[in-house]
């Protein structure tokens, strides 16, 4: 059994203009210790489905269903109480801007001491103490001295690094990053994603990476789930996504991305369009308006199935194998993709 | 400035006999004391007490509401009906006022009537002997120097009286006074034509007969005795701190320390008013029945204030009216007892004054139309109805000798354009074509007029009230608001600054003698450009030279007479629309039995007693 | 700290000069009636005018008026006599400050016990039934007229003219002798005071609270897992209420120079605001002018208080 089994999670937000569907109907597994990358554009609901997880979309207007098994228990069931227990302690996240993530008005230290003392009955001082050796750990040096610093006297990949001691503190199963690096500079990122993978390897954590740049999992996730306006398209592992990818949407991703192992392409490619409105997406294929190859039963809902790829790497695309082919062949040359031969 | 608050009484102690007040009400004693109503228009149940009952008790504390302070503590400053009220029980005067008493003072300080000399140039008093002033200054004894004093000291910068180089400008030395003060702005002047040969006696010395002029004055707070060796320090300052430490006589006295520091005094909020240990009653003829009086200050609304009253919470009410939903229920007579309010004639009347210098009123057939059409009750119920007093038809109030001459309550024979309180737009129209405006309404460039009046009510409904009739002759009005006060001092009061229409002024008592309602409202030569109080500025030869020799009438019923002729004579010159003649109205708690004091319109705090 | 308190202290000193100067230009400029004539009355010669304006140095030049007004006030601390009753200003001012201070500081504890709660709970329970109906509650007493409120109210619970008799009436302050009785006196205008501006608060705090707990640091302190009793009161709570400390400070400064004028007027509670009307409808001029010295002073230092309990509340604003 997994860590972690979403099934069918949909999550609705009533408003006044209608149902708005955030996510509707996914389903993944998170393994211990492994690194799972949701991938997808803004608004496509994979901050959504996490934070779900954690609870933290319910409110008087959001429609809940599906299942979040977590060590025996459905989270999606749980009482606020239940919840409680699990955030921040078994499954902790951390998110997109360390800024704002981290009270403005607080010190540092009482923000890690605090995370703490929710979840573990120990004293004050031997909280402080554990806090300073997280900062330790997160690579911030004199910890017993910035422990007593402001968030606002950080620089924003050590705010980061905070944010990251902050989740560690209880040593949790897994670990949720929400573009965790989107805010920083090129060169923190990389030390960010190193440290995440550093301390998954120390803590033994699984990781949910998610983030709408693929270049930010390829050096890290095992699995990969490639999202869009709601439903998951593809699902198979690092490997198969990079390599094989199965969905159109897929291809348009990996084409807008900067690869410096790969020789330069003449410009990087954009998907045409924007994602549809959650309020009133297009039947069957949510990908449909904007994909170049719709053809006659595009309209139809595909299911998420294994269709032309390895066991195991699943998608929601009408073409047949040998036309993603085909396909892909001749979109090779302007998005880079490695053709393997056939 | 404000009509009905700074005033002067300066009644003509000598000899007048008509009193119609006392005349009428000897068949009203119901409540145990005699009432003034009759002539007075007044209902008899709202007619005001002169007498305590005859089972008046001693002692409790009289709770008066007021919305405002008084002016001055200090009795040579004080200049208003309010301070007047207090001043008449905390200081003693020569003379002073009896609650009916409409006419003539009664001897006060003084142990009688004073002698006046054959010639009318020397007037002699005589006061009582061992009077003492309150702690701290028990061991002193009231001197006739001290009344000396207190009279001297008005002069000074510091000390701002509004009346004595007017009234006794005729006593000998005031300009050397007056010269002296300007070398030395710190001490009190000597005024020579004032002698105290011994501590009994004080001596006027006039330079005219204008005997009733002085007497007038000395009636009033300036001659309660001041101690000059007390006073001198504090009169050294400019303004003088005299106010903060006054000495008493009266029958009570404001909290002091025994430095004579007044602690019973917050302007504005509150005075203390306690028993005088040093008045002697068997000086005096004042009861002073209750053991304090408590004024609070502040009360703005005065609904809520009036009902409190009403309610037994508090006793008397001080210087506000009740408002009109008020005085609709006391009334009515279903929640409160009518009797306990009351309202008294206040020696005042309001006007709306035209412009006689300039068209379109410069024709006096056009200001006929005016007046002849205008609604003069709905006028007067902008104040609140009847009982704010009766539509005004002449210039003399009741109560002032020249009233029934002139025509009593009602217009002087013979002025059509009077005899319908209501208005008569036939009449109206017939005074217009004889203005030459052929349609019976006013046509043309003339007849766009400016106005200036209150911007606040009552008097900015008069106003509205007013504007409409004009407009229903034909006029068009340009109406502009300002503050009580301004309207006065920069426009009605200002001839060259002056509209059209002034419809918010009004004339109240100087004194009780009816020379004081002509010589400064309709006297000519008395328009003046700053404070200008002749606000139809008519300046007619005729009635100027009947002003000059009604002053010389000295037998009151000729008196009477001349001026009840000169009333007629001025209100026929139709320079003003006249619409009421003023009461003041008061309201009492059922605990409280109300005495008013006729010279002041107000009650007389040292006779309302408390009852059970 | 230290530095910066100094120069606050003096820019307040040169601002109530300022504004006592603004006081008089304006007092000269604009129409009001003439000190000197009103005194005089309206049989007043034109000496007698000329008498009373010398007394009053109303003859000398607006500087020369000026200049020994400051000297007096800022030597002396005399801020001069009034004009028509020729009381000591200071000492009216003094005597009626107290009335205002608790009138103050009664209606400030009502309206934040009030309007806080209900504040943090309508945004809690953002558009529930009962934020709903409270916020069309406190919207009636925002637009309800501070006058008609406090005479409905004495209508309704006072002792003497009200249809219940609960509370002490109009009045009752100036009968009240202990501290007690004054605060028993002080009961209904507190409530009517406190009534909008708890009002205003609880909708203030509201829209504050909403915007804090969409803040990315509240999704932190849930994510956290603390109870979200803890993630309203010590995180939201925290970072909503600090621009109503600002507030609160003008406030109480605003009110202390005299802007409680209807409450005191209504039920004839002897403070400054009461003081500055009769004074303004007077023309009095020394008296005006020591109440708005006073009330700007009030101002000035609330705002300082302000200011550096922010630089305490907010670690962000640093002082140099």
């Amino acid at each position: 059994m997994s860590l972690l089994e979403v099934r069918d999670l949909q999550v609705h937000f009533e408003t006044d203009d209608g149902v708005v569907k955030a996510v509707d109907g996914i389903s993944f597994d998170v393994e211990r210790g492994e690194t799972l990358g949701i991938v997808g554009e803004s608004g496509c609901g994979k901050s959504v489905a996490n934070m779900t997880i954690l609870g933290l979309t319910r409110s008087p207007v959001t429609r809940i269903s599906g299942r979040i098994l977590f060590e025996g228990g459905d989270l999606a069931q749980a009482s606020s109480d239940e919840l409680r227990t699990v955030r921040g302690n078994d499954i902790a996240m951390i998110f997109q801007d360390p800024l704002t993530s981290l009270h403005p008005f607080y010190k540092v230290g009482r923000q890690l001491v605090e995370a703490i003392l929710t979840h573990q009955e120990i004293s004050k001082k031997a909280a402080r103490k554990r806090a300073v050796e997280l900062l330790g750990l997160v690579g911030i040096p004199d910890g017993e001295r910035r422990i007593d610093e402001y968030p606002h006297e950080f620089s924003g990949g050590m705010r980061q690094r905070v944010m990251m001691a902050m989740a560690l503190v209880n040593d949790p199963k897994i670990l949720i990053a929400d573009e965790p690096t989107t805010a920083l500079d090129v060169t923190i990122q990389a030390q960010i994603l190193a440290l995440v993978e550093r301390l998954q390897e120390q803590f033994g954590m699984a990781v949910i990476l998610i983030t709408h740049d693929l270049g930010v999992i390829a050096e890290s996730a095992d699995n990969v789930a490639v999202m869009y306006a709601g439903r998951i398209v593809e699902r198979g592992t690092l490997d198969q996504i990079f390599y094989d990818p199965q969905h159109p949407y897929t291809w348009g991703l990996l084409g807008s991305l900067a690869r410096p192992d790969r020789p330069r392409v003449k410009r990087l490619s954009q998907i045409q369009g924007q994602p549809p409105s959650l309020l009133a997406p297009p039947e069957g294929c949510h990908f449909r308006p904007r994909c170049p190859h719709e053809f006659a039963k595009c309209p139809q809902v595909p299911g998420l199935e294994v269709r032309g790829g390895e066991p195991g790497h699943a998608d929601r695309c009408w073409l047949s194998p040998e036309q993603k082919r085909t396909l892909r062949v001749i979109e090779a040359g302007r998005i880079g993709l490695e053709v393997p031969a056939a | 400035m404000r009509l009905k608050r700074f005033r002067l009484i300066v009644p003509v102690c000598a000899l007048l006999a008509l009193v119609f007040a006392l005349s009428s009400c000897g068949d009203d004693d119901g409540g145990g004391g005699t009432t003034a109503g009759g002539a007075t228009g007044i209902p008899d149940e709202f007619a005001a007490p002169t007498a305590a009952p005859d089972d008046a008790k001693k002692g409790g504390d009289l709770i008066v509401l007021q919305e405002g302070d008084i002016d001055y503590m200090d009795p040579g400053a004080a200049y208003y009906q309010v301070t007047y009220t207090l001043d008449f029980a905390m200081f003693r005067q020569l003379v002073s006022w009896q609650p009916d008493d409409t006419a003539d003072p009664t001897p006060d300080l003084a142990t009688g009537e004073p002698e006046i000399s054959d010639d009318g140039k020397t007037i002699t008093f005589t006061i009582q002997d061992g009077i003492r002033y309150a702690p701290p200054l028990n061991d002193r004894v009231v001197t006739s120097a001290d009344i000396k004093y207190a009279i001297e000291r008005t002069l000074l910068p510091g000390v701002p009286n509004g009346y004595t180089a007017t009234y006794m400008a005729d006593v000998e030395g005031l300009k050397e006074a007056q010269a002296a003060v300007k070398k030395d702005e710190t001490t009190a002047p000597e005024w020579s034509g004032i002698e105290t040969p011994d501590d009994q006696t004080i001596v006027f010395h006039l330079s005219k007969p204008s005997v009733e002029g002085v007497l007038g004055a000395l009636s009033l707070p300036i001659s309660s005795p001041v101690p000059e060796e007390y006073a001198k320090e504090f009169d050294a300052e400019s303004p003088s701190t005299y106010g903060e430490h006054v000495a008493f006589t009266g029958p009570y006295m404001v909290e002091n320390d025994s430095e004579g520091k007044l602690t019973g005094y917050s302007p504005g909020k509150e005075i203390k008013l306690v028993r005088n240990p040093s008045w002697d009653p068997d000086t005096d003829w004042r009861p002073a029945y209750v053991d304090t009086i408590t004024v609070q200050e502040g009360f703005a609304d005065p609904t809520s204030a009036s009902k409190k009253i009403l309610e037994g919470s508090s006793s008397i009410s001080g210087d506000f009216p009740p408002s009109p939903t008020v005085v609709k229920e006391v009334a009515q007579g279903d929640k409160y007892d009518p009797s306990l309010m009351t309202a008294t004639p206040s020696g005042g009347n309001r006007y709306v004054a035209l412009n006689t210098t300039e068209p379109p009123f410069d024709d006096i057939n056009v200001r006929k139309a005016v007046i002849a059409n205008s609604d003069r009750v709905a006028l007067r119920n902008t104040r609140g109805g009847e009982l704010f007093g009766p539509v005004m038809n002449h210039f003399l109030p009741p109560l002032i000798p020249g009233f029934e001459e002139a025509g009593g309550l009602n217009a002087p024979e013979g002025l059509d354009f009077l005899q319908s309180p209501t208005g008569d737009p036939e009449l109206a129209a017939e005074y217009m074509k004889k203005a030459g405006f052929e349609s019976g309404k006013c046509e043309g460039s003339e007849c766009s007029i400016t106005m200036v009046g209150d911007d606040a009510a009552p008097g900015k409904d008069t106003a509205t009230v007013f504007q409409d009739q004009l407009e229903q002759l034909g006029f068009e009005v340009n109406f502009q608001p300002v503050e009580h006060s301004l309207m006065y001092t920069k426009f009605c009061s200002v001839p060259s600054q002056q509209p059209d229409v002034c419809p918010n002024v009004g004339w109240i008592k100087d004194c009780n003698d009816p020379e004081c309602f002509f010589d400064i409202p309709w006297y000519g030569p008395a328009i003046n450009p700053s404070n200008n109080s002749n606000w139809a500025r008519l300046d007619d030869p005729e009635v100027n030279k009947a002003i000059e020799d009604a002053r010389l009438v000295t037998d009151p019923e000729e008196r009477a007479q001349a001026y009840g002729d000169l009333d007629k004579l001025v209100t026929s010159k139709a320079g003003v629309v006249p619409w009421v003649w003023d009461n003041d109205v008061v309201v009492r708690s059922p605990d409280v039995a109300g005495v008013i004091n006729l010279a002041n319109a107000f009650y007389d705090l040292s006779y309302t007693s408390l009852k059970g | 700290m230290a530095r910066y308190i100094a120069r606050r202290v003096l820019w307040g000193v040169a601002l109530l000069v300022i504004v006592s100067a603004v006081v008089f230009v304006l007092f000269y400029v604009f129409p009001s009636a003439d000190p000197a004539k009103l005194r005089a009355g309206r049989t007043a010669n034109p000496q007698l005018i000329e008498q009373i304006r010398e007394q009053l140095h109303l003859d000398d030049p607006i500087y020369v008026q000026f200049w020994d007004y400051m000297k007096g006030v800022f030597l002396h601390f005399d801020f001069g006599r009034s004009f028509t009753s020729q009381a000591d200003v200071r000492t009216i001012i003094l005597d009626r400050l107290p009335a205002t201070a608790l009138l103050v500081a009664g209606s400030v504890v009502i309206w934040l016990m009030i309007g806080l709660p209900v504040g943090i709970i309508s945004a809690v329970m953002r558009r529930s039934l009962l934020d709903r109906s409270t916020m069309i509650i406190t919207l009636a007493f925002i637009s309800a007229p501070v006058f008609w409120l406090g005479l409905v109210a004495l209508y309704l619970f006072a002792q003497d003219v009200g249809l219940i008799h609960i509370f002490p009436g109009i009045g009752s302050y100036l009968s009240a002798d202990t501290f007690l009785a004054k605060c028993e006196s002080m009961l209904l205008p507190w409530m009517v005071l406190a009534a909008a501006t708890a009002a205003i608060y609880a909708r203030y705090l509201r829209s504050s609270m909403i915007d804090t707990m969409s803040e990315d640091y509240i999704r932190t302190a849930r994510a956290k897992g603390l109870p979200e009793r803890d993630v309203v009161l010590r995180h939201g709570v925290r970072s909503a209420i600090t621009p109503i400390v600002t507030l609160l400070g003008l406030d109480v400064g605003l009110l202390l120079a005299g802007n409680a004028i209807l409450t005191e007027t209504v039920f004839n509670i002897p403070g400054v605001g009461q003081q500055i009307v009769l004074s303004i409808r007077r023309s009095d001029l020394p008296m005006i002018q020591g109440i708005v010295l006073f009330g700007a002073f009030f101002i000035i230092i609330f705002n300082l208080i302000v200011d550096i309990l922010y630089a305490y509340l907010d670690p962000r604003v640093r002082y140099q």
